[in-house]
């Protein structure tokens, strides 16, 4: 999987954008990193600029990962 | 003799699943969890949901393709239920396990959307070493509202704002 520079979330300048010493620095990332119900949006901008087939292959990894977790695969009553 | 076994020792592969479904030229639409992902949602599911043409010669190849899957109902008191094609017309969720994971085969998803109006909402999607059609993400939101279950519900604020930043994007 290659490693590509992620543009900033939409609507967001870096030009003009507050920095981590400026007051309210922390609420600004809040509000704009995420939405009301506090989804991130910083998650979801970097899984857009990934392809079909690369989000498939980290879903498969991510739920084959899970399994493992569990210690094993999915529990079956014989 | 009861006891625990690995049901599904490759664990889930999505990519090898659609591929054998398509190297039997089954006609299908992703749809669910994993046609949102395909469209950009960072979430996680366990299984493949896919809603599949209805016809004879469709059921006919998708038999082969499960057959070849050794796939069964995923059945809690673990007996080993094969689909059937009186079942494949007459039931309209299909819960799998295959050699290759979890496999859902729905006949409509939402409000009673079946395979035309599901085929109308999807666009092909390139994946290494195959196409295939999968529900627009729009489409995707409409069917959980629809479903309104708790973890329907719960999937929703995500999948809305995947939906308003591909849109940002210029993704439609």
């Amino acid at each position: 999987m290659t490693v590509r520079p992620l543009p900033p979330l939409p609507h967001v300048d870096p030009a003009t954008a507050p920095r981590p010493e400026d007051p309210g620095y922390a609420e600004w990332v809040e509000k704009v990193g995420c939405s009301p119900e506090g989804i991130d949006r910083g998650l979801i901008w970097a899984s857009l600029h990934r392809t079909p087939a690369e989000r498939l292959a980290v879903l498969e990894r991510a739920v084959n990962d899970l399994l493992e977790l569990r210690g094993g695969r999915w529990p079956e009553i014989r | 003799m009861t006891f625990w076994s690995c049901a599904v020792v490759a664990g889930q592969r999505f990519g090898d699943l659609l591929r054998l479904l398509r190297s039997h030229r089954v006609e299908l639409v992703v749809v669910g969890a994993a046609a949102a992902v395909l469209e950009g949602a960072p979430m996680t599911t366990f299984d493949l949901d896919v809603v599949f043409e209805p016809g004879a010669e469709n059921r006919a190849r998708l038999l082969a393709a499960i057959a070849d899957l050794d796939a069964v109902y995923w059945d809690p008191t673990g007996r080993r239920i094969r689909p059937t094609d009186e079942r494949l017309q007459t039931q309209r969720l299909h819960l799998l396990e295959t050699s290759l994971g979890r496999l859902d085969l729905l006949r409509e998803i939402g409000r009673g959307q079946g395979w035309s109006e599901v085929l109308a909402r999807s666009h092909p999607v390139e994946l290494p070493g195959l196409t295939v059609l999968v529900l627009d993400l729009e489409a995707v939101i409409e069917s959980k509202e629809a479903a309104d279950r708790p973890k329907d519900r719960a999937a929703l604020p995500l999948l809305r704002e995947t939906l308003r930043l591909r849109r940002e994007r210029g993704d439609g």
